[in-house]
């Protein structure tokens, strides 16, 4: 009986139910446990140990320094701008792309894409050509009658939100043109259709509906910005008072590993916090999209 | 004029094709018209040019006197149920229901007596508060409707309303559609594909094909009277033969048709070549070899259905087309297959369309 055969075949392939599962994660979770969370685990360790076995020294040093307080709001109130003007340019265009009917839109979103091509020094340098006393921007916004004489926007903290928003705003739109793409367009029409301008119709449905991709787009972004260094310290210069820089410059000019701990550690737990309170507020009713 | 609707030669082409092409149109107070046609036609183009949705390359449209060609969908005094009913989401089924009167300014009691009194009418009481996805697709389809009937628009627009869902549900949910539609003296619109189902609900019938209307008549004249061969083809089964006219005279017209088959139809002003559409039911069948004179052919039984009340036959014809049959349950016991038969009908039952 050829039947007799099959349940044994079958039972030599059965698994157990966690397996594949756990083996497709292993390498992923190889890579992240091996090169991020093991020398977080140890940054932490050395954050805690001054002085030794336990200590909090840094951490009082930290929270004691008006200084260091300044460059911690300083460096989330740049998180918030370059998510806030992500947002603000990046919904429009998402939405445009996700909702015009043309075989140009992978070729578009290409276009957008473009700043991530660049590397971080060069499209720095080029901001700088801009953003500098005698660079194109300064000067057509002097003309205009929008800046007093000698005005730049180098070394600003408008200048680097500029700089930080222009590389990231891809990730905000592709992130939210998938997101987009995939709330029927019907939705919008029906809010038309009971008399909701376009305009109402998107904020009162589309936007709602996005909410999923506008929390995940503001925090790539957000995490993004409060960890960037090189288009802030090259775009900023001494005005990039930032924790990033901070983290920088106890590292490789005061040498003070266990107070640069401290900082990335309050950094990494400030960042995780933000993502709990914003996904809390941003996602009032759990809704699948479609 | 009191029609509700008005499409005066409206057409949409994208480039050189065009969807919709010079389609004209009247809805009457209280009328429920069906477009009908394959899919392609561009009956769903047309109602979303109703809504606003798509705008029209050319022509106008009318809402109760008004040309709205070119007003925006939101100014617009229509209700549509979407095919896929697009409830939103993230609102209850209350909320989704009270949208519309949301965004015309109505009173908030007002709104709330409006809302309850819909949500009796669609029979959704206890389920206010669900949100969309908690509920059946019967259920779904009925928000669907009370949302757009809340707002009392000049024209309900319904695309594909019933598609959705299955087959015994579709009968029940649109004999209460109809039902209500009758009650409340709606003017709707309403887009299908399934011939069946816009006999079984509308007043008029719409026939699409190409872009354009080939026919629009009630449902008894476009099914009793095909004007085109499509639409012969389209609504029902039918016999359909090419045929050429031979002889005229005030009794008839007799045309030649395929098999040897003369035909002799009522008096008409029919062009040389026509399409002679014959309905299976008015097909008379007597054992037999010889058929004799006009509106008879002689064939065998080749192909028996059996349906209960009714039954199909095929007879194959001397060319070896095959003349379709329909009678009631005991044609089959009448007519074995392999039985040689003589098919014969009355020249009433016979409609030239054009070829």
């Amino acid at each position: 009986m050829g039947g007799a055969l099959e349940p044994r075949d079958r039972r030599g392939l059965i698994l157990p139910k966690w397996l594949p599962p756990a083996l497709l994660l292993l390498p992923a979770a190889l890579v992240f446990g091996g090169l991020f969370v093991w020398p977080q685990l140890g940054l932490f360790a050395t954050s805690v140990a001054s002085p030794p076995p336990i200590g909090f020294a840094t951490y009082q040093r930290f929270l004691g320094d008006s200084f260091y307080v300044a460059v911690l709001v300083r460096t989330l109130s740049l998180g918030a701008c370059v998510t806030l003007v992500c947002l603000i340019c990046g919904f429009p265009l998402a939405f445009f792309l996700a909702r015009l009917e043309s075989r140009w839109v992978p070729f578009l979103i290409m276009i957008v894409s473009f700043p991530l091509w660049v590397s971080a020094v060069v499209r720095s340098f080029a901001w700088m050509v801009l953003l500098l006393r005698n660079g194109l921007v300064s000067i057509w916004l002097r003309d205009a009658g929008l800046a007093p004489a000698g005005f730049q926007l180098m070394y600003s903290f408008a200048g680097i939100v500029i700089a930080l928003a222009q590389v990231l705003l891809p990730l905000m739109v592709i992130t939210l043109y998938a997101v987009i793409k995939g709330i029927d367009r019907d939705l919008e029409n029906a809010a038309m259709n009971l008399g909701a301008s376009p305009g109402r119709a998107v904020c009162l449905v589309t936007l709602r509906l996005a909410r999923g991709g506008i929390f995940a787009g503001s925090l790539l972004v957000f995490s993004l910005s409060i960890s960037a260094f090189a288009t802030p310290s090259l775009v900023g210069g001494a005005t990039a008072q930032l924790m990033a820089v901070a983290i920088y410059e106890q590292t490789l000019e005061i040498n003070d590993w266990p107070f640069a701990a401290t900082i990335s550690a309050i950094l990494l737990a400030i960042a995780l916090s933000v993502a709990l309170v914003y996904g809390r507020l941003i996602d009032g009713r759990n809704v699948p999209v479609r | 004029m009191n029609a509700e609707v008005e499409l005066r030669t409206v057409s949409k082409a994208y480039g050189d094709a065009y969807a919709v092409d010079r389609v004209s149109l009247e809805v009457a107070r209280g009328e429920l018209v069906a477009l009908l046609g394959p899919s392609g036609c561009g009956k769903t183009t047309t109602l979303r040019m109703v809504a606003g949705f798509v705008e029209p390359t050319g022509g106008a449209i009318l809402l109760r006197g008004q040309d709205v060609t070119r007003v925006p969908p939101h100014r617009r005094d229509t209700g549509m149920v979407f095919q896929s009913y697009a409830l939103f989401p993230h609102l209850t089924v209350a909320e989704n229901i009270a949208f519309g009167l949301k965004r015309r300014g109505v009173a908030r009691t007002e709104i709330r007596s409006r809302v309850a009194t819909m949500i009796g009418l669609m029979r959704l009481s206890g389920l206010e508060q669900r949100l969309p996805r908690q509920l059946s697709g019967g259920q779904q389809q009925r928000v669907a409707v009370g949302r757009a009937l809340v707002i009392n628009p000049a024209v309900i627009l319904l695309d594909e309303p019933f598609s959705n869902l299955d087959a015994q549900l579709r009968e029940s949910t649109r004999e209460e559609l109809r039902r209500l539609q009758q009650e409340l003296r709606l003017t709707a619109m309403f887009v299908t594909h399934d011939q069946a189902e816009a006999m079984a609900i509308a007043d008029r019938i719409a026939v699409m094909n190409k872009g354009r209307i080939e026919q629009i008549d009630t449902p008894a004249a476009v099914y009793h009277h095909p004007r085109t061969r499509f639409v012969a083809g389209f609504i029902g089964r039918a016999n359909i033969f090419d045929a050429e006219v031979i002889a005229r005279d005030p009794a008839g017209v007799a045309a030649r048709g395929p098999a040897g088959i003369t035909f002799v139809l009522p008096q008409g002003d029919h062009p040389g070549r026509i399409a002679v559409v014959l309905r299976p039911e008015a097909i008379r069948l007597a054992a037999g070899t010889d058929a004799h004179g006009p509106n008879t052919v002689a064939g065998v039984v080749d192909v028996v259905a059996f349906y209960g009340a009714t039954a199909q036959l095929g007879v194959k014809l001397a060319d070896g087309s095959r003349l379709l049959v329909e009678g009631s349950g005991d044609l089959p016991q009448r007519f074995a297959p392999g039985s040689a038969v003589v098919a014969s009908w009355a020249a009433s039952a016979l409609v030239a369309s054009a070829a």
